[in-house]
């Protein structure tokens, strides 16, 4: 038992404060310790609210529920919201504290059973426990005869003087009569209420925590308060219930809720927070209303209701996903949320989705695009025509009046992905240049089923070039026929699509190709993304020798020493839970998270010391193809969290649903490559420049090195000097 | 104002009267003024004549075009520049721009293909003849050595075991291809079973890394089947091989030999009319590959190592014409400043001559000469051509391939080669010789000093 308790006891430091930040979506340190402080300005209500988290933490942990939600808090911070509520109204008392451990217990169950009821929706149950909690309990204890409810509310100055003797006193005196105008002392207040402290002091305590913690949030807190202040005057509704029952505290968590946590900040969460204000309004005062015979108040209600409802509006959305953008991967700051969502909204498009591969080799022009000028329209439009040119950009050699000529005739159609083959026409004759067969539109047609509800077509193919069985199950890459002319084709060209059916001609998918090449005449990679007209694609040809060395294997030590000195650099490769990989750097402990697909290799996030290696190389390999192209160059954004001057950060926080004037750009260019059968040597030169709008604050340097199949070298290029680790 | 017309000496011509046959009354004398827009006048009077002209805009859309042929039909393509066929640097140079290896048969080879710059992974190293000191300096750049015979791989299995270092190899294949003559002098026989000995050997010695098949089937190749054949068989190795030791073969080396444009001697039409073209062996090469037994999990690069076809259509010979002469059978004769010592080809080609300026349609059957006072230095033993004067510039072509590596310093000295770029400016690449080229390699012993007559 002891054992066990020791097991969890590294996380119960974690887990309730976690509790504390909770309550506004955060995990950050420094606010968690701020708000207990301010929950100990009432030392009852404070050690109450300790209490209860600690109850249900460890309850939580002994009935084996998931430990991750133990450590984020997630099951803690409706039982502190109910412990710091009760611990407000009753006195303590051995009665007391058991009726606060089974009230804990109970917000417990309740909050697991939400969780299951609304996570079917992937909605949050938010603080609907602690209402349920808070109302039982407060409905069934006044048949409790035992339990005397407080008068602390009385004596304020006395409590304060317990806790904190003169000094306190004063500082508490001070903040009651500070003449500052009625709406700035009321949204403080409100601050304070959300763990029930109706004074200034507490409010400003917690307004540092959560400036400290995200600019964003703060901002959201007060136009969501704000607009609430503004829309009560407006209406003529009753201001003193902004003041007096401090109902504030609502519109400040809807604000950061709506604005930025659930959903990525911009303009259009700003909008929906106004938007929201009134209906909040509507709720707390008819709230109270029926509440009023009960005795209770409506706390959070509003918030919760108005909440869940935006939320489960916005999942079902069919257009304007991103007006606004819900939140995927939370990192618990809406300033992180939406430059993560900045920067990987374009990379990481390709998640979930089917590796799809051109369906040729070599390079081939687009000659109709996506919404083509000519048939590529409509429930058609996504689908391209592919031709090949020569050095002049025509498609033909000679007079261009035989199949022949053509340079894309009779060249091989291969499987975009692997897949079944469902549909095959391969009996049409090749229509002589400049004549269509219009009878039968799409000409020989091979069908591939790649997934439900997800097939490709090669159509106006080549006369009996068919090379696949129908039902056949055929490999990503492997030949299906041969370019032809059949069908509605006056020049030979390769139709390609993605469709929702089987049936040949049905109605296209908006898909994309997972990697490709453009010439023009440079080299330029492509993830994720569709072909344009006129562009000249091909699929990336993977170099051996850079496939191995960045395929890193889990419990895989990567060793540097750092030339001119002693010492060594060892990394791990290490995976989580959630089959995520990661490299470890064995000093620090920081942890640089990655993904590998067969055409790229790219950092997903960076956890922990920023002046370790490991972060430069963060920085230096944000994103590798797979493939050895001398003079590739490929750019990328990396998020603005890692922006290094912290005032211009903490400045752009500020502004970032609005306009981003910050910007950290990667580049990386293949300055050597290998002979993309495993030797030779491939170097890549990085750089991360810090800009404020166009002006260069920093730009970081880096060379890195693979021979002998894997990375032998990388180095940080400084002013002055190279540091040079080398591989072991 | 009116210009004087051009004078051209009489002639008499027999009248044929019989049918036309079906190849018209076609001559080659179609006047070539301009090579790349830049007047081969112009070209003669600026470097002198002869001069060879390389057109850079042509190596380059050659290039591509086989480029395009083979990787449009396989997906993991590599060309490799054969040094042998041109080694100016500026050729290699445009080649290595366009991505190409470099394929070498000699030390002095893979030292100028390692001064121009080119990646020691990047060189194949062929050819019977390496010394073991070629090749411990190709072991330690990672070039991949072709092995040739047994006596070599017994050498490398040395160096190997000296040094601990790990060759890259592959053997050279040669085998029945259905064609003649069978090029059975280079490498190890496929159906003899040697080929499958060497690889055994190899696998065995668990010294070096075996990357690669290669072969070469022959030269100035007019059957493409011929290349189905020998890329079936070595793949059949490649197969034999992952299924003894569980081993991939990294790359196909199919070597070279494709047909340019020319005319062999003894042909009964010209080339540029029945030679195979570049995809018509990209189609037999790529399908035998794809149609083959052998299924890597990636499949294996295919290396080309094409030299001639590459740039035997961009290389041109300028020249000027030095005397016209009646032969005692009464045929024309007209005698060049172009030898056979710089266009060496001539022994194997019927090239084409045409005139560099505009004349009447009169042609007559021609002997062309050569300058040099040696009975076998003859360019062309007959062609129909204009009639020439004395000065008269002539452009011979599809020169490019040979031609700059095999040329002779013998009675006249070499003359400059120019490269024409992208933008019509010519450059010269090889500056011509003089007696000092000759003169600064001789030593006089001190008695042989003076003289006196």
């Amino acid at each position: 038992m002891i054992d066990r308790l020791q097991n969890i006891f590294p996380f119960f430091w974690q887990g309730l404060r976690n509790s504390y930040t909770q309550i506004f979506f955060s995990n950050h340190k420094i606010l968690g310790f701020l708000l207990i402080f301010v929950t100990l300005f009432d030392l009852n209500a404070g050690i109450s609210g300790l209490i209860a988290v600690s109850v249900t933490n460890t309850a939580a942990y002994l009935m084996g529920l998931n430990r991750q939600q133990i450590i984020h808090g997630l099951y803690g911070f409706n039982s502190l919201l109910v412990g710091l509520g009760l611990g407000l109204y009753f006195q303590p008392g051995w009665s007391y504290l058991i009726i606060l451990i089974f009230a804990s217990l109970l917000t417990l169950l309740v909050t697991v059973s939400l969780a299951g009821v609304l996570g079917k929706y992937g909605l949050p149950y938010l603080s609907l426990p602690f209402l349920a909690g808070i109302w039982i309990v407060m409905l069934s204890t006044r048949e409790i005869t035992h339990l005397d409810i407080s008068e602390r509310g009385i004596y304020t100055l006395n409590e304060m003087y317990v806790l904190g003797g003169m000094p306190m006193l004063r500082i508490y005196d001070w903040f009651d009569h500070l003449n500052w105008a009625e709406p700035i002392k009321i949204y403080f207040r409100s601050l304070g209420a959300i763990f029930f402290q109706y004074h200034l002091f507490a409010g400003l305590v917690i307004a540092f925590g959560i400036l400290l913690w995200s600019r964003l949030a703060w901002l959201l807190s007060v136009i969501g308060f704000v607009a609430a202040y503004l829309f009560y005057q407006v209406v003529g509704a009753n201001i003193n219930e902004l003041g007096y029952t401090y109902i504030g505290f609502n519109y400040i968590l809807t604000a950061i809720a709506i604005g930025g946590f659930f959903v990525v900040p911009s303009v259009y969460s700003i909008l929906w927070v106004i938007l929201s204000i009134p209906l909040l309004a509507f709720i707390s005062i008819s709230g109270n209303t029926i509440l009023a015979p009960l005795q209770l108040s409506v706390l959070s209600l509003p918030f919760n209701i108005v909440v869940i409802m935006f939320l489960y509006v916005f999942k079902l959305r069919e257009r304007f996903y991103d007006k606004p953008g819900l939140v995927y991967v939370q990192q618990f700051n809406p300033e992180k949320n939406l430059y993560s969502s900045l920067v990987n909204r374009s990379r990481l498009a390709h998640l979930e989705k089917i590796e799809m591969k051109l369906p040729f080799w070599g390079f081939w022009k687009v000659t109709q695009g996506i919404n083509g000028h000519h048939t590529h329209k409509e429930s058609w439009r996504h689908a391209w025509d592919f031709e090949m040119t020569d050095g002049e950009g025509k498609t033909y050699r000679n007079q261009g009046d035989r199949l022949e000529d053509y340079y894309c005739f009779g060249k091989p159609v291969v499987a975009a992905a692997n897949g079944y083959v469902t549909e095959i026409v391969d009996t049409i004759e090749d229509n002589e240049i400049g004549d269509m067969n219009l009878n039968f539109n799409w000409g020989n047609t091979v069908v591939i089923s790649h997934a439900t509800g997800l097939f490709s077509q090669s159509s106006h193919l080549k006369l009996g070039s068919v090379l696949v069985k129908k039902g056949q199950y055929i490999q990503k890459g492997q030949q299906i026929a041969s370019c032809g002319n059949s069908g509605r084709s006056p020049y030979p060209h390769l139709h390609f699509q993605f469709q929702t059916a089987s049936e040949i001609g049905s109605h296209t998918l908006d898909y994309p190709f997972a990697a490709y090449l453009s010439r023009d005449p440079q080299i330029n990679f492509h993830s994720s993304d569709q072909p344009l007209l006129d562009q000249l694609v091909s699929n990336n040809i993977i170099d051996d020798q850079l496939d191995k060395a960045l395929h890193f294997i889990p419990g895989q030590e990567i060793r540097f020493k750092v030339e001119d000195s002693d010492e060594e650099i060892v990394w791990i490769v290490e995976t989580d839970i959630y089959n995520k990989s990661y490299l470890l750097c064995t000093e620090t402990q920081s942890k640089a998270w990655f993904n590998r697909l067969p055409d790229m290799f790219y950092f997903t996030h960076f956890e922990g010391n920023r002046k370790s290696f490991l972060y430069d190389f963060y920085l230096a390999a944000y994103q590798i193809i797979t493939g050895a192209h001398k003079g590739l160059v490929i750019e990328d954004q990396i998020t603005l969290s890692e922006f290094p001057v912290k005032w211009m950060r903490f400045t752009q926080d500020f502004l970032a649903p609005f306009v981003q004037f910050l910007h950290v750009k990667y580049k990386t260019e293949y300055v050597q490559a290998g002979n993309t059968i495993g030797a030779g040597t491939i170097e890549l030169q990085s750089e991360t420049s810090f800009l404020v709008s166009s002006r260069l604050v920093e730009k970081k340097q880096y060379g890195i090195v693979f021979s002998e199949g894997k990375l032998s070298r990388f180095t940080i290029i400084k002013k002055h000097n190279k540091l040079v680790l080398t591989r072991e | 104002m009116t210009t004087k017309l051009r004078y051209e000496r009489p002639i008499i011509k027999k009248l044929e009267s019989n049918m036309p046959n079906k190849f018209g009354m076609r001559t080659e004398f179609e006047p070539v003024t301009h090579i790349d827009n830049v007047s081969v006048n112009s070209l003669i009077e600026d470097f002198g004549s002869p001069v060879f002209v390389l057109s850079e805009r042509k190596i380059r859309k050659t290039f591509n075009q086989a480029r395009q042929a083979f990787e449009t039909r396989y997906p993991r393509v590599q060309f490799a520049w054969s040094y042998k066929t041109n080694y100016l640097s500026a050729v290699c140079n445009v080649f290595h721009q366009e991505g190409s290896w470099a394929e070498v048969v000699s030390g002095f080879e893979y030292d100028k293909a390692i001064k121009n710059g080119v990646d020691g992974s990047k060189i194949i190293f062929n050819g019977p003849d390496k010394t073991e000191e070629d090749l411990r300096k190709a072991i330690t750049n990672n070039s991949l050595i072709h092995i040739d015979h047994l006596d070599e791989l017994y050498l490398l299995q040395d160096i190997a075991r000296s040094t601990r270092q790990r060759p890259k190899v592959a053997i050279r294949v040669n085998m029945d291809t259905g064609i003649y003559p069978m090029w059975d002098r280079f490498g190890f026989n496929y159906e003899n079973g040697q080929a499958w000995d060497a690889l055994n050997k190899i696998m065995f010695s668990g010294q070096m890394d075996l990357v690669g098949l290669h072969t070469h089937i022959g030269t100035f190749m007019l059957s493409p089947n011929a290349y189905a054949v020998a890329a079936s068989k070595l793949a059949n190795l490649a197969q034999r091989v992952q299924q003894k030791y569980n081993h991939e073969i990294s790359y196909i080396d199919m070597g070279g030999g494709f047909a340019s444009r020319n005319t062999l001697k003894g042909s009964y039409l010209p080339g540029i009319d029945t030679n195979p073209h570049i995809d018509d062996f990209a189609e037999a090469i790529t399908s035998a590959l794809i149609n083959s037994e052998y299924r890597p999990k990636t499949p294996p690069l295919l290396i080309l190592e094409t030299g001639r076809a590459l740039i035997d259509e961009a290389g041109y010979l300028l020249g000027s014409v030095i005397a016209n002469k009646r032969l005692s059978d009464g045929r024309r004769s007209t005698i060049l400043d172009i030898g056979v010592n710089l266009l060496f080809t001539s022994f194997w080609y019927n090239h084409k001559v045409t005139p560099a300026q505009e004349f009447t349609s009169y042609t007559e059957d021609t002997v062309l000469y050569g300058p040099l006072c040696m009975n076998i230095d003859v360019i062309r033993e007959s062609i129909s051509l204009p009639l020439l004067n004395k000065g008269d510039k002539v452009v011979v072509h599809h020169v490019g391939a040979y031609n700059m590596t095999q040329w002779m310093q013998f009675i006249t000295l070499r003359p400059k080669v120019v490269m024409i770029d992208l933008d019509s400016k010519p450059h010269v690449i090889r500056e011509n010789e003089s007696l000092n080229s000759l003169q600064d390699f001789e030593k006089i012993p001190q008695h042989l000093a003076n003289f006196e007559l």
